[in-house]
C-alpha cells in the first residue's frame, strides 16, 4: 500500500518541478512597441506580455493613444514607457501589480456618478487571496472584511478618486487612492518585514473581530502559528490554538480540543468547506492541520456566524493555499516525528497549484519487519510498523478576473502494524525470536476530502460561492491475539462515515452599511460499521460475533446573516439558520446575534453575542469491549427517539488598547447545553472481549441524555518588551453536567473542567534568531476520589472483597499541571536556499505532572497510584525553503 | 469619561468572576453510609443479614460496626413480616427471630427495611424459580500448553510508558460443561451466574482474561435442548511449573446461580474492585439485598 504514495509523489514532484521550471523561464525579457495605439489596447497588450496586473479606469484611459518602444526586464519601466506623456502616473501596489492614477481630478459630472467600489485583496508575492483583510474608506468611514475569495465591495461610491486603506496582519498596510470603476480591483499587499509583535499591539491596528463583531474569534495565519510554541510533531494548527484562552487538550499531549469546557466532538473542523471528522494523527499527538499548507485559519469559540452549523461549541475553518501565482516556491522540513514538503507554483498566468506531503519516519528507523529465527531453525517475522501521512493538494484556476475555480484534495491516514510477543522487555534478545504467544494489531484510520469550489462575481454587488465535496472517514481495527497455545482472539472491525455535500453561498452588498450573506447546504451522511470476531477460549469453546450496521440520512440547512454597520460606533451581526435532519425528521431554527460598540477602538470595544446551536450527530464510543472502538471515532446520528443536542451561549467581551502598546481582552460567557449523550455508568471501562455488540441501539443504550452548563471568564494581554512579544492569558471555568435519565438532581463537574488556567508566552524575533518560551499552569482535571470503603461477600463462595465507596463523581482533582517549554531557531542561507534550524525543549524543567490517578482498595495503605506525564523532550526541526 | 468608567467596571467584573469561578470542586467527605448485605436463597432458611457502615479509608482491619442502638430490620416475605436481632455485633450480623423452619419460597415478593437511627435503607423484589445442576462434564487437556501469565496491562501513551508485565508458563486448560433445567415460570427475565472455582490453590496465579471460568448472562441467551436443558460451557486453567508436570488433581466447585437483572448488574460490577464500586439495588445504603437460587457441587478433577 505504501508503495503507491511513494510512486505517486515521485511522479507528481517530477512533473510539477518541470512545470515550475517552465514558468520560471517565462517573461524574463519584456519587449513592447506601440505606435499611436489606443491606450486601452496597449495596456491589454502590456498585461499579456508581462503577466502583470494593471488597474485603471476605462473611463479615463479611453481616448488616449500611446507611442512607445521598450526592451528590457522591468515591468515598471515598461509601463512608464507606455503612459509617458499621458496624464497618468504609475503606482506600484504589489509585486507585478500597478495602478494608473490620473493626474487631473475628476469632473463634477463624474463625481456625481455612483458606482460600486469592489475588488480582491491578494498577497503581492504569491498572489494568494487574503481572507479577512480589512478594507477601509476613511473619507466616508466605511469598512469591510474580505470574504473567502478575498473579495470586498462598497456600493454607492462616487466615481472619483477615493482613498482606500487595506490592512491584514502580517502585511504592510496599503494606503492609496483609487477610482471606483465597473470592474473589480486587484490589490496586493506586501508581507511585512516587522515582527508579529509590532503588528499586534499597534494602537491603530485592528483585529478581524473588530469588523466581524464576533467575540471569541481567533484568526491566524501560518506565519503567526509559526511563532507560537511547536508541538511534539512540529508546528501544528490545533496545538497552537491550545495556547489561546479557553482552549485545552483532553490529554497532556494528546486528545481532542476542548473549547470552554465542551466535549471534543462539539467542534466542527473544515478544510476548504468540507468537514473532517478525525483531525488527528499519532493517537492525537499532532493534528492533520499542517501549518504551511494553509493560507488562513479562522476559529470561532461559541458564537459562530449562521453560515456555520452542526456543532455546539466551536468551528475551525481552514483554507488551503491556492498556490503561488507569481513564482514557484518549495519548502522541505524535518521534525522529530515527520518529514514534510510543500511545492506551489503558477502553471499559467491564471492557474496555480499547491502540493504538500508529510510522513512520519520512525518506522524507517526501527524497521517494520524483523525476520527472526531460533536455535531450531524456526522462522518468524515480527512487525513494529507505525506511520502516518498526509497529502494536500489544490489546483486554482481564474478563467477571468471575476471567477475562481479550485479543486482541493486532502488525504491522511495512520497505519499501525504490530506482531509482537507478550513478554516484551528492553532486553531485545529475550523476545526477538519466533513467538508461540503473540499479539497482532493491524489498525488504520484516516480521512479523505475532495472539494470543488466555484466563486464568481455575478454583479458588482453579488458574489457567489458554490462548493461540492465528498468527505470520508474510515477506520479499521484488526486484531489477532494468541495468549495460550489453546486459545486465540481474532477480530476485524471497521467503521466508516461518508459525507456527500454541497452548498451555495451568496455575498450581497446592498449598501455600504450592510454585508449580507445567505445560502443553503445539503449533506448526505452515510454511517457504517461491521465486526467479525471470534474468541476461542479453548478448542471446543468458540464464541463468534458478527454484526454490521448501515444507516444514512440527509441534513439540510439554510441561513441568512448580515453585518450591519449603521455608523462608526455600532456593528450588528444578526443571523438565523434553519436545519432539517432526516433521521427523526427534526427541524430546528437557531438564531444568533452579535453586537459591537466601539466609541474609540483605542480605549474600549465592547462585544456581545447570543447564539444557539444544534448538533445532530455525536461521537460516542463503546464502553465495554477491547475489540472495537479503540482508536476509531464512531459518529452516531440522532433519531426519532433521541433529540438533537442543543446549546445556547451568551458572551460579552471587552477590548482595550488604553495602555500604550498593550492590548487587553476579556470575555465572559455563560453556556448551557441539553441533549448531550453522557455515559449511563461513569465507572464502566473497557475490560471485556466481545462486549454487547456494535448495534447503534446497543451503543445508545450505554448512554443517556444529559445537560451541561458552563460559565467562564477569559482575560488576555499582549504587549512588547524590548524585542519580545509577550502574551498572557487567564481562563476561569466552571463546567458541570447532569444526567436526567439517571435521576441526578444536582450538577457535577464535567470530566474536563479546568477552573483555572494561566498561560504565558514570549517570542523574540531578530534577523536570524527566533527565541521563545511558553508556560502553562492549570488546575488538574476532575477525579473521582473514594471517601470510604466497605466489604461485601460473594453469595456463592462467601469470599469477602474490599470496595471503595464513591458517592460523588468528580469530587476531587488531580494535582496542578505545570509545564515550561523553550524553543530556539536560527535562520540562515546556504546553497541558495533559506534554512531554519530549531530545537524545542518540551517540559524543560522535567516536571513529571500527574495525568492519571487510581486507587487500590486491596492495599493496606490508602495511597494513589499516579500516572505521570511526559518528561523533558528535546525536539529538533529543520526547514529549507527555495 | 464614560468610557473609562465602563472599562473600570469591566475590569472589576472580571475580578469578581475570577474569584467566584476560581473555587475548585468540593473535597471528599464521608457520611457514614450504611452497608446492607442479604442473599435470600430459594428453598433455604431465611438468611442472616449484615448491616454495617462504610469504614474510613485508613481502616482496613475489619468492617466498621454500627455503634449505639442496633439496626431495626424487617423482612416481609410473601406478606409475612420477620424481625431480625443482632447476633454478632463485631461483624454486624443479624439473624431472623421466630423463623425456625421457614424456607424462602420461589416466585414470591419480598421487601427488606433497615433503620439505624435516622438512616433508612430499603430493597424489594421477587424470589426466582429454583435452579438445579443436572450434569457437569469435564474435559482436561492431555498435555499442558504454553500460556501468557498476564499480571497487568498498562499502556499510557502520555507517559511513554508501555509495560505488559507478562511472563510465560504452562497451563492445563480444563473445559467444563454445566446443564440445568430451563426456567419457564418467572415473569421477569432470569439471569444466570456460573462459577468454576478450584478449591485447591495453585503455585502460581493467572489472569483469566482469555479464559472463561465464570459468566453472567440472561438465561434465555444460553443454549437449550429438546429436553429443556440449558447448557453453559466454560474453561478454567490449572498452572504447572514445567511442561512435563502431570495434571494436579484438585477439587473444583461448580456453582450455578439464578437471579434477576439487578443482581446481574451488581455481580458484573464487582469484577473490578480497583476501578469501581458495585452497583446497588438499595435505596439509602450500599451493598446488595436480593433473592436467588444457588446450586453448587464439588467435584474432584483428575486427568
Amino acid at each position: 500500500m505504501a508503495f503507491y504514495p511513494k510512486v505517486l509523489s515521485s511522479l507528481l514532484l517530477s512533473s510539477l518541478l518541470w512545470i515550475c521550471n517552465a514558468s520560471l523561464t517565462q517573461g524574463q525579457e519584456i519587449q513592447i512597441q506601440f505606435d499611436k495605439t489606443p491606450l486601452s489596447e496597449a495596456l491589454i497588450t502590456f498585461r499579456d506580455a508581462t503577466g502583470t496586473d494593471v488597474v485603471y479606469s476605462p473611463l479615463f484611459v479611453g481616448g488616449h493613444k500611446t507611442s512607445c518602444s521598450y526592451r528590457g526586464n522591468s515591468a515598471r519601466d515598461a509601463l512608464i514607457c507606455v503612459v509617458l506623456g499621458l496624464p497618468f502616473r504609475v503606482q506600484e501596489i504589489g509585486r507585478n501589480q500597478f495602478v494608473l492614477v490620473p493626474f487631473s481630478p475628476a469632473s463634477s459630472s463624474e463625481a456625481s456618478e455612483k458606482v460600486v467600489l469592489n475588488g480582491f485583496i491578494r498577497d503581492s508575492q504569491t498572489g494568494e487571496t487574503l481572507i479577512g483583510a480589512h478594507v477601509l474608506l476613511p473619507s466616508i468611514g466605511a469598512g469591510a472584511v474580505t470574504n473567502d475569495a478575498g473579495f470586498f465591495a462598497f456600493p454607492g461610491i462616487p466615481s472619483r478618486n477615493t482613498e482606500i486603506a487595506v490592512s491584514y496582519i502580517g502585511y504592510e498596510r496599503l494606503d492609496t487612492t483609487l477610482v471606483a470603476q465597473s470592474s473589480a480591483l486587484q490589490l496586493g499587499l506586501h508581507p511585512s518585514t516587522e515582527t508579529l509583535s509590532g503588528i499586534v499591539i499597534e494602537r491603530e491596528s485592528i483585529s478581524r473581530s473588530d469588523l466581524e463583531a464576533t467575540p471569541g474569534l481567533i484568526s491566524l495565519t501560518p506565519r503567526e502559528i509559526g511563532l507560537l510554541p511547536a508541538s511534539i510533531g512540529g508546528s501544528d494548527v490545533l496545538e497552537a490554538l491550545r495556547w489561546m484562552p479557553g482552549i485545552e487538550r483532553a490529554g497532556e499531549a494528546t486528545g481532542g480540543l476542548l473549547v470552554r469546557g465542551s466535549g471534543p466532538d462539539q467542534n466542527l473542523y473544515l478544510i476548504d468547506g468540507a468537514p473532517i471528522y478525525h483531525p488527528w494523527h499519532a493517537f492525537s499527538l499532532i493534528s492533520t492541520f499542517q501549518t504551511d499548507t494553509f493560507k488562513d485559519i479562522t476559529f470561532y469559540k461559541g458564537a459562530f456566524p449562521a453560515e456555520y452549523g452542526g456543532r455546539l461549541s466551536a468551528v475551525l475553518d481552514a483554507e488551503l493555499r491556492d498556490g503561488a501565482r507569481t513564482e514557484p516556491r518549495a519548502i522541505v522540513g524535518l521534525s522529530a516525528l515527520n518529514a514534510n514538503f510543500l511545492i506551489e507554483s503558477p502553471i499559467s498566468p491564471n492557474t496555480s497549484f499547491m502540493l504538500s506531503g508529510r510522513r512520519s519516519y520512525i518506522d524507517k528507523i526501527i524497521g517494520r519487519n524483523h525476520p527472526v529465527e531460533d536455535d531450531f531453525g524456526r522462522r518468524d517475522t515480527l512487525r513494529t510498523g507505525y506511520y502516518f501521512y498526509d497529502w494536500s493538494a489544490k489546483l486554482s484556476h481564474r478563467p477571468d478576473t471575476k471567477s475562481n475555480f479550485t479543486l482541493s484534495y486532502y488525504s491522511g491516514s495512520d497505519v499501525l502494524d504490530l506482531r509482537l510477543p507478550f513478554d516484551l522487555s528492553l532486553d531485545f534478545s529475550t523476545w526477538l525470536r519466533p513467538a508461540n504467544l503473540f499479539f497482532e494489531v493491524d489498525q488504520h484510520w484516516g480521512n479523505r476530502i475532495f472539494s470543488a469550489r466555484f466563486q464568481r462575481l455575478i454583479s458588482n454587488q453579488l458574489f457567489l460561492t458554490a462548493t461540492a465535496y465528498r468527505s470520508t472517514y474510515d477506520a479499521a481495527e484488526n486484531t489477532f491475539i494468541r495468549p495460550t497455545q489453546s486459545a486465540f482472539v481474532r477480530s476485524q472491525y471497521a467503521v466508516s462515515l461518508e459525507d456527500l455535500g454541497g452548498s451555495v453561498d451568496f455575498d450581497y452588498y446592498p449598501t455600504t452599511e450592510h454585508q449580507v450573506r445567505f445560502g443553503f447546504s445539503a449533506i448526505q451522511h452515510q454511517f457504517g460499521s461491521r465486526i467479525n470476531a471470534l474468541v476461542a477460549y479453548s478448542p471446543n469453546l468458540i464464541e463468534p460475533l458478527q454484526e454490521a450496521t448501515q444507516t444514512q440520512t440527509t441534513e439540510l440547512a439554510a441561513y441568512v446573516q448580515d453585518i450591519w454597520r449603521p455608523n462608526r460606533y455600532w456593528t450588528f451581526y444578526p443571523g438565523i439558520r434553519f436545519s432539517y435532519f432526516g433521521k427523526g425528521g427534526h427541524f430546528r431554527g437557531s438564531p444568533r446575534l452579535s453586537v459591537q460598540f466601539s466609541a474609540d477602538p483605542r480605549i474600549l470595544i465592547i462585544r456581545g453575542s447570543v447564539a444557539s446551536q444544534i448538533q445532530y450527530i455525536q461521537r460516542i464510543r463503546d464502553r465495554n469491549s477491547l475489540l472495537y472502538d479503540l482508536v476509531s471515532s464512531r459518529w452516531i446520528p440522532t433519531n426519532a427517539d433521541t433529540d438533537p443536542s442543543r446549546s445556547g451561549q451568551v458572551t460579552i467581551g471587552f477590548e482595550s488598547r488604553i495602555i500604550p502598546r498593550v492590548k487587553l481582552q476579556t470575555d465572559v460567557y455563560l453556556r448551557g447545553s441539553r441533549g448531550i449523550l453522557l455515559p449511563k455508568d461513569e465507572f464502566q471501562s473497557k475490560n471485556g472481549l466481545l462486549g454487547p455488540g456494535i448495534e447503534i441501539a446497543t451503543l445508545l443504550g450505554q448512554h443517556t441524555s444529559g445537560n451541561e452548563r458552563s460559565f467562564g471568564v477569559e482575560i488576555s494581554a499582549e504587549t512588547t518588551w524590548k524585542s519580545w512579544a509577550l502574551t498572557t492569558s487567564y481562563s476561569g471555568l466552571q463546567s458541570e453536567s447532569r444526567t436526567i435519565g439517571l435521576g441526578e438532581s444536582s450538577f457535577k463537574p464535567t470530566r474536563f473542567e479546568i477552573p483555572r488556567s494561566f498561560v504565558f508566552n514570549g517570542t523574540r524575533v531578530t534577523n536570524r534568531w527566533t527565541t521563545g518560551f511558553s508556560m502553562i499552569w492549570r488546575s488538574g482535571y476532575p477525579l473521582t476520589v473514594p471517601v470510604s470503603r466497605y466489604q461485601l461477600s460473594d453469595p456463592v463462595t462467601g469470599e469477602k472483597t474490599w470496595f471503595f465507596h464513591n458517592p460523588e463523581i468528580n469530587n476531587g482533582r488531580l494535582p496542578v499541571y505545570f509545564r515550561f517549554d523553550v524553543h530556539v531557531s536560527y535562520a540562515f542561507r546556504f546553497a541558495s536556499a533559506s534554512w531554519q534550524a530549531g530545537i524545542n525543549f518540551y517540559n524543560v524543567i522535567n516536571r513529571r505532572n500527574v495525568i492519571g490517578r487510581t486507587f487500590d482498595p486491596a492495599s493496606d495503605v490508602f495511597k494513589p497510584n499516579d500516572r505521570l506525564g511526559l518528561p523533558l523532550l528535546p525536539l529538533f526541526d529543520l526547514k529549507m525553503g527555495i | 469619561m464614560k468610557n473609562y468608567t465602563t472599562y473600570l467596571f469591566s475590569v472589576l467584573l472580571s475580578v469578581v468572576m475570577l474569584a467566584w469561578i476560581g473555587c475548585d470542586a468540593v473535597q471528599p467527605g464521608d457520611e457514614g453510609t450504611l452497608v446492607v448485605e442479604a442473599y435470600l436463597d430459594v428453598g433455604k432458611p431465611l438468611p442472616t443479614i449484615r448491616v454495617t457502615q462504610v469504614a474510613p479509608l485508613t481502616q482496613r482491619s475489619s468492617t466498621n460496626q454500627i455503634t449505639g442502638t442496633p439496626a431495626s430490620i424487617v423482612l416481609i416475605l410473601d406478606g409475612e413480616a420477620f424481625s431480625y436481632t443482632l447476633v454478632d455485633a463485631e461483624q454486624g450480623v443479624y439473624a431472623p427471630a421466630f423463623a425456625d423452619g421457614v424456607l424462602v419460597p420461589f416466585g414470591k415478593p419480598y421487601s427488606l427495611s433497615v433503620e439505624v437511627g435516622d438512616k433508612k435503607a430499603h430493597a424489594d423484589g421477587i424470589t426466582p424459580f429454583p435452579v438445579s445442576i443436572q450434569s457437569v462434564n469435564i474435559k482436561v487437556a492431555e498435555t499442558p500448553v504454553e500460556a501468557v501469565l498476564l499480571d497487568s496491562l498498562d499502556i499510557g501513551l502520555d507517559s511513554l510508558n508501555i509495560s505488559l508485565n507478562t511472563r510465560t508458563g504452562y497451563i492445563y486448560p480444563v473445559e467444563v460443561s454445566i446443564s440445568w433445567l430451563a426456567d419457564q415460570y418467572s415473569a421477569e427475565t432470569p439471569w444466570i451466574e456460573t462459577k468454576l472455582k478450584p478449591v485447591t490453590s495453585f503455585s502460581s496465579s493467572i489472569i483469566d482474561f482469555f479464559l472463561l471460568p465464570s459468566d453472567i448472562f440472561p438465561e434465555e441467551s444460553s443454549k437449550v435442548g429438546d429436553d429443556r436443558l440449558r447448557t453453559w460451557n466454560g474453561v478454567y486453567a490449572v498452572p504447572v511449573p514445567q511442561l512435563s508436570d502431570p495434571f494436579p488433581t484438585h477439587e473444583l466447585q461448580v456453582a450455578l446461580l439464578r437471579s434477576n437483572d439487578s443482581y446481574a448488574k451488581h455481580a458484573s460490577s464487582r469484577l473490578d474492585p480497583s476501578g469501581r464500586e458495585p452497583l446497588t439495588n438499595l435505596t439509602g445504603a450500599v451493598g446488595f439485598v436480593g433473592a436467588m437460587s444457588i446450586d453448587s457441587v464439588r467435584i474432584e478433577v483428575n486427568q
